[in-house]
């Protein structure tokens, strides 16, 4: 027997024209096999469209609640770990560049000698910017040094005063407290 | 859509805390219920239900108040969960999951319901016949009488594919009720042929 259309039309699920709707009749009248598949379905979505609903057990939105305290935070300790993994991981690559690229670029003999070099430079910098400052400090008055002592050490405490708190607050809040779950 | 429930969306997209709270009291029930036709489990379903209103208030933007907030609740509800199905075929190490310290539950053990009624059983041997897309279709059409093209919105789906997919998906399940009913039945003959002691 051909069962097409007429198998089709049952798993359709939408209503039929008349005509077709007749047509069906007449073969699930003659189609023992069709009848017992739409009797299936039909037994099917009746249990779909009539099995209780689910619920969760009480006080599930209290549950969510507490659930989204620790999510936050969960999320801001990810971010600030993720933040230190990424700078870490971009200062190490900064001096593998400069290491490849000395390697590269001269022998160790070189690079010894220019590492010495630099340092000796830097250091008869250092001295001769002291010596600049001494023989400044011998022609200024007493209260201007102790002036312009007091606000460098200002700055020096301000400056650190700052550091400290973002680092406080970056790892207390995260970087940005909207940023996307991946 | 309701005036407290407009007010609620308009202060949650604010950030409003409490009034999404609001939302996740009014819509537990048909989540948790999707979650847990999905999913088959008590407390899967209870972890994917919180998930999914956790996305929602992430993503609280993206909601566009001219459609169903119940629908988008839903898609995500589905997407989670059709996710979770695939990852238990293959459960791979996720980098997300090194990374993370383990919460301490947050579900306070709800006890077991023994409430598993024989209605629930046979609703749940059908639906696991289906693939997760497959079922995650069928419930939202059935259930929650989404349109062919809900659905596929929902779903990320072409509407011809949605079409495609209810139709072998209801074939299945018709196939799998016969199945089950003969099964059923040859059951019932063959207790009825064993002597009783
Ligand atoms: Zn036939």
């Amino acid at each position: 027997m051909n069962h097409q259309p007429f198998n089709s039309w049952l798993y359709e699920d939408t209503p039929l024209p008349a005509a077709q709707a007749e047509e069906l009749r007449q073969h699930l009248q003659t189609c023992p096999d069709c009848r017992r598949q739409q009797e299936a379905w039909l037994n099917v979505r009746h249990m779909l469209r009539t099995t209780e609903a689910a619920r969760p057990q009480p006080g599930f939105s209290n549950r969510w609640q507490a659930g989204l305290e620790a999510r936050r935070l969960r999320q801001q300790r990810r971010q600030v770990r993720i933040t230190i993994l990424a700078l870490a991981g971009a200062v190490l690559l900064v001096l593998l560049g400069l290491l490849i690229y000395f390697a590269l670029t001269s022998s160790f003999a070189d690079l010894f000698a220019s590492m010495i070099g630099t340092s000796t430079q830097v250091a008869v910098g250092l001295v001769q910017i002291g010596e600049f400052f001494q023989s400044l400090l011998r022609f200024l008055p007493p209260e201007v040094t102790a002036a312009a002592w007091f606000i460098i050490a200002s700055w020096i405490c301000s400056l650190c005063l700052a550091w400290v708190l973002s680092v406080w607050r970056i790892s207390r809040k995260g970087v940005s407290s909207h940023e996307e779950l991946h | 859509m309701s005036n407290p429930e407009t007010e609620w969306l308009q202060r949650s997209l604010q950030g409003d805390e409490e009034a999404f709270a609001s939302l996740v009291e009014r819509y537990q029930n048909p989540v948790f219920n999707l979650c847990y036709r999905m999913l088959g489990d008590e407390f899967e379903a209870e972890d994917a239900a919180q998930e999914t209103f956790w996305r929602a208030y992430q993503h609280i933007q993206r909601y566009d108040p001219q459609r169903s907030f119940a629908t988008w609740l839903l898609s995500i509800a589905a997407h989670y969960c059709i996710d979770q199905q695939r990852k238990r075929r293959a459960p791979i190490l996720a980098i997300d999951d090194l990374l993370e310290e383990t919460l301490p539950d947050q579900a306070p053990d709800p006890e077991r319901t023994a409430s598993q009624t024989e209605e629930q059983l046979a609703m749940r041997k059908l639906l696991e016949t289906l693939n997760a897309q497959d079922r995650s279709a069928i419930i939202l059409r059935y259930w929650y009488d989404f349109s062919e093209e809900e659905i596929a919105r929902a779903l990320n789906l072409s509407a011809s594919a949605v079409k495609s997919r209810l139709f072998r998906s209801r074939q299945a399940l018709a196939r799998q009720f016969m199945a089950d009913a003969a099964r059923a039945a040859g059951k019932e003959r063959k207790q009825d042929e064993s002597p009783a002691f």
